[in-house]
């Protein structure tokens, strides 16, 4: 399995905060952020970057592969502070 | 002593801050804060409340890469970061900076770089609920 968490813009435009995907063998980041946008249009465009097991990741196409158990986050911009 | 590098949802005390700063060491010489508090207006909008949401473990890895880069990149003493998450209402305190270093510059620099950093680095999000309705922040330069 891979845990997909959302926050902020990208969790209220899902409407959910996270989600299950079953894990397949060569699966990249850009293969998840396409099955997401897939499942909640729209969704791409608040989507500026990601994390893997809390480390910051470059969406660029292909992307890393993923591995079973990981923990992938889509982020849209920040705006702490 | 509390941790250097926090989210929490509680209010945070300056003075106590800055006590657990300065028992770090007695060669301070300059202590520069930044303290970011909610404001009640904002796009030509009354703001009551500001919502942060943080994807806590990496924001706090985050905050102590900032903590640990600041150091060395000032040659700094010590640095407490603190940011609130959760509702905040107008007027209140968001996020606090203490920085201390033997001189001033160093201090001065170090902090804006830090609020700079953060910003740009921390994964939190803020929301504005207002009267006519909620949105996302935008990033603010």
């Amino acid at each position: 399995m891979i845990k997909v968490l959302l926050f902020g813009p990208v969790a209220e435009h899902c409407q959910m905060r996270e989600l299950s995907i079953d894990y397949r063998e060569g699966v990249t980041l850009s293969d998840m952020r396409q099955s997401l946008e897939e499942e909640f249009p729209g969704v791409e465009k608040l989507v500026a970057m990601a994390a893997i097991n809390g480390v910051r990741r470059n969406l660029n196409s292909g992307g890393p592969v993923l591995q079973d158990g990981d923990e992938v986050v889509f982020m849209s911009p920040f705006s702490g502070g | 002593m509390v941790d250097r590098v926090r989210l929490q949802r509680d209010d945070f005390l300056l003075d106590e801050e800055l006590g657990w700063l300065k028992m770090t060491s007695a060669r301070i010489g300059g202590v520069v804060f930044f303290l970011g508090c909610a404001r009640d207006f904002s796009e030509g909008r009354c703001v009551s409340q500001l919502s942060f949401e943080a994807y806590e473990p990496m924001a706090l890895a985050e905050m102590r890469r900032l903590r640990e880069e600041a150091i060395k990149l000032f040659s700094l003493i010590d640095v407490r970061i603190v940011h609130r998450v959760g509702s905040v209402a107008a007027g209140d305190n968001i996020v606090l900076i203490v920085v201390g270093a033997e001189h001033r510059g160093p201090a001065f620099d170090a902090c804006e770089w830090l609020i700079d950093s953060l910003k740009q680095q921390v994964p939190i999000w803020k929301k504005e609920i207002t009267p006519s309705g909620d949105s996302w922040v935008s990033p603010h330069p």
